[in-house]
């Protein structure tokens, strides 16, 4: 069982140091938790986060099954960076939801896949539960 | 400096392509065939999505996007009006790789002033 809450607190011991925001959202980009940003906002990026992500996986995954093990489509997709102008966003896919971290300019993108790596291996085993139960 | 020349000193590189501004393919490294082989230009619908839709939100314009897949690393870089595409091993370092930006935007501000 996800306890709204704790899931807040997770997503707020990340959300430091130049972290703005951080989103757990499901594939489909509905918002499960988020830290930081207000819930408007919050919607915002998970509906952003969770296009940017169907974007790669859609134009890999069409002919997925089909894909030589070389070919660039091959394999999972693990996380995103993007580095713009005023601002950075990591989108990294855990378990069957993603995670969703914007940070300012000023947060070097080394930092920002460090704190990603380690929400992400921290949130994999309780949200793996969940989508098992719920299959 | 040439392309080939930037790319010496970072083993691991497997392909690069560069695209114009409309994402029609004008050079592919080391060659057309390798490129081809890794199917890059599946990347170029979702580029240009990402730049579209980096605009919608408060990031402005896109620098640059990298993605881990398992097997391996897909760094795109936007540089106007050129768009480079670097495929390379995932053991490769990242940073190295980032760092390419500034020797891309310093090719293509050279390019377009010996144009003018």
């Amino acid at each position: 069982m996800l306890k709204p809450k704790a899931l807040s607190e997770v997503l707020a011991q990340v959300t430091n140091g130049g972290i703005q925001s951080t989103v757990l959202l499901t594939r489909d980009g509905a918002l499960l938790a988020y830290s930081g940003f207000e819930a408007k906002d919050a919607k915002i990026i998970a509906a952003m986060a969770s296009s940017i992500f169907a974007a790669h996986q859609r134009v890999r995954q069409t002919p997925a099954s089909t894909l030589p093990q070389n070919m660039v489509g091959s394999g999972d997709l693990n996380m995103i960076l993007l580095d713009a102008e005023e601002g950075k966003m990591a989108i990294a896919s855990v378990a069957t939801q993603l995670v969703c971290m914007v940070a300012k300019t000023s947060v070097q993108l080394g930092m920002l896949k460090a704190k990603m790596d380690a929400l992400s291996s921290y949130l994999q085993e309780p949200l793996r539960q969940v989508s098992q139960s719920n299959n | 400096m040439t392309l080939p020349q930037l790319f010496a000193h970072i083993d691991g590189i497997e392909a690069v392509l560069v695209l114009d501004k409309d994402g029609t393919p004008i050079l592919k490294l080391p060659t057309a065939e390798a490129v081809d082989q890794l199917d890059l230009q599946t990347i170029i619908p979702s580029a240009q999505t990402l730049q579209d839709q980096s605009q919608r939100t408060n990031l402005k314009k896109l620098k640059t996007v990298v993605t881990y897949w398992s097997a391996r690393q897909i760094i795109t870089y936007n540089v106007p009006p050129l768009v480079f595409i670097i495929a390379a091993d995932t053991n490769v370092n990242t940073g190295a790789l980032l760092n390419l930006y500034n020797d891309f935007q310093a090719i293509t501000a050279e390019n377009l002033s010996n144009k003018a």
